[in-house]
């Protein structure tokens, strides 16, 4: 257990906003293989400190290591070289494009025929690769050709990680998945997120979702005023998932709740 | 069979079918519509839009908006008339030296809005009386005629029967919708106008390819304002004037979003084709020219509308490209 690998070790991990003490000597790190959730209450450092891992910020103290070797994330292409990728709550997605196209925003395939004189795109290839890889992450997704506005939620949440797979990502990080979503709709990116686990090194979860969280999560850290409060390995609760519950919600608020079933 | 299937999928088709209609009534309506000397004036007509046209497009796919393009072409007009009368230099620079000055026109908007932050409506609009005012101070208001036969030659040329606007027109289109929907750079243009914060977390060069599209928009007024004055023997102060409200109409008829991220170069030729047709035989059956300003208003309003009932794009607020 103890000899698990970290893909992910991050120490000391301060963030500053201004006279703000955002995130303070936190320590994160993520398991080979597992889902990790990330969870606190409103300001209390979750997207600040997925922000830092994914290059949208730098932090003012502390180092990471990602893979066993120090890294250095100063901006998005960094932690995507790194084979990190955020899946942001608006999704990234372009609405007026479809499946193929999204998947290939800014990174088309060029043509290797007469086309590559004018700078054409080749996009049979593209098409090829971008169907044959649902087919192997087996996502039922309606027509191709269909403009990405078009997809239900849980779809749209589906084009963003395939996009991630697609392009050999390793880790994936989500910022409220499930958030706005109906509950079938949920059910299905939790399912979708299950089956990314078998394509990827680790997967980190921000959610205010504890029930969503309980049922894809191996582990999860909360913090708590920038402060990380607490690591709770699901395993060691077995079947006593009041029990979890009652216990990450008294870590969030930092206070004692009546047991509501007595 | 198929490829009428492909054909009638293609977001452009709808369109098309008007044009065809409008066309077969046409025949109908007046004797003199399938002339070849009405063709001819009706293509002619069309050019300078249509040319400047393909620069737009790109520019509203990418949520761009240049409303300076009408005075770009006066001005460019009337200082390539002078580089030849006054300055007497040999019409090879003289088109260089004005396709120059479209660049730095579009460079300098191109700057305002990536750089400074300014908003393209904004920036452009004051550009459109910008340089409508340059085109009254350089040369006093006085139109500049005489400019040679050479000069004259670009615009008035005959080539197989057909005058060159024209051709410069075809070549426009063909090359213009091609590379709008194969080249990977012109591509990046329906992303940005799609999801601009997402392109560029993507990696696409945004500030890059918004700064180029003005440019060629720019670029392609200027080479306009030659033609023009070439075909018309002369540079007047109004050359050009109104140009942009028709372009643009021509490009939102044509099936681009005002938001961008949607649009094509057949597309907005189809748009200013109706246009055209639609005033063309109204002329012909003897209604005032007083009428145009009110025809395009009317098609525009027809068009939109027709789009906006049958569902085909979601309209985003217009608010937001003008208080960004």
């Amino acid at each position: 257990m103890s000899n698990d690998t970290c893909i992910i070790n991050a120490k000391n991990i301060t963030k500053y906003f201004g006279s703000v003490v955002a995130l303070d000597s936190v320590d994160f790190e993520l398991k080979d293989g597992e889902v990790l959730g990330l969870v606190g209450d409103n300001g209390a450092g979750k997207s600040t400190l997925i922000k830092i891992l994914s290059g949208a910020i730098l932090p003012n103290k502390g180092s990471i290591e990602v893979f066993g070797q120090p890294a250095h994330i100063k901006n998005p292409r960094d932690a995507f070289e790194l084979g990190i990728e955020t899946i942001y709550q608006d999704l990234a997605l372009f609405d007026n494009l479809n499946f193929t196209e999204n998947i290939f925003a800014g990174r088309e395939f060029s043509s290797r025929g007469a086309g590559r004189l004018f700078g054409f795109v080749d996009g049979k290839r593209m098409q090829r690769d971008a169907s044959k890889r649902i087919k192997s992450i087996s996502i039922n997704l309606p027509l191709l050709t269909q403009k990405v506005k078009q997809l239900s939620g849980g779809q749209r949440q589906a084009v963003s990680i395939i996009r991630a797979l697609f392009w050999g990502q390793k880790v994936i990080i989500m910022d409220e998945p499930t958030a706005a979503l109906g509950v079938r709709e949920a059910a299905k990116v939790l399912e979708l997120i299950e089956e990314t686990k078998k394509h990827v090194n680790g997967i980190i979860v921000i959610t205010h979702n504890i029930e969503h969280i309980i049922k894809i999560a191996d582990r999860v850290l909360v913090l708590r005023n920038g402060k990380r409060v607490g690591d709770v390995t699901f395993k060691d609760y077995g079947n006593r998932l009041d029990e979890l519950h009652n216990d990450i919600v008294k870590l969030i608020t930092g206070a004692e709740i009546i047991d509501y079933k007595a | 069979m198929k490829f009428l299937k492909i054909l009638s999928r293609q977001r452009e088709f709808g369109t098309f079918l008007v044009v065809v209609v409008i066309f077969i009534t046409m025949s109908f309506a007046s004797p003199y519509f399938m002339s070849k000397t009405n063709m001819h004036a009706l293509l002619l007509a069309l050019s300078i839009q249509t040319v400047i046209g393909v620069g737009m497009t790109i520019l509203m796919v990418s949520g761009g908006f240049d409303l300076s393009v009408g005075s770009v072409v006066g001005l460019t007009g009337i200082i390539s008339a002078l580089l030849v009368k006054k300055a007497g230099l040999p019409v090879p620079a003289v088109i260089l030296l004005t396709l120059l000055v479209g660049v730095g026109i579009g460079l300098f908007h191109g700057l305002m809005v990536t750089k400074v932050g300014l908003n393209a409506f904004i920036v452009t609009l004051a550009g459109l009386s910008l340089y409508r005012g340059l085109t009254l101070i350089v040369n006093d208001g006085k139109q500049v005629a005489q400019l040679g036969d050479i000069f004259d030659n670009i615009g008035q040329f005959k080539l197989l029967g057909i005058q060159m606007p024209i051709w410069y027109a075809i070549i426009f289109i063909i090359v213009g919708d091609i590379l709008l929907r194969r080249n990977k750079y012109l591509r990046q243009n329906f992303f940005i106008g799609g999801n601009e914060t997402a392109a560029r977390l993507l990696g696409i060069q945004v500030d890059k390819v918004l700064i180029s599209n003005y440019i060629l928009i720019s670029v392609i007024a200027a080479f306009a304002g030659i033609v023009w004055t070439a075909r018309m023997g002369a540079a007047t102060m109004y050359g050009g004037a109104g140009l942009e409200l028709k372009v643009i109409t021509a490009v939102i008829i044509g099936g681009a979003s005002l938001s961008g991220g949607e649009g094509s170069v057949l597309g907005t030729f189809l748009g200013s084709l109706i246009m055209v047709l639609i005033i063309n035989i109204l002329t012909l059956i003897g209604i005032k020219i007083y009428w145009q300003n009110f025809l395009i208003g009317a098609i525009l309003l027809f068009a939109v509308t027709l789009d906006v009932l049958t569902i085909k794009r979601r309209e985003r607020n217009i608010l937001k490209t003008m208080t960004q």
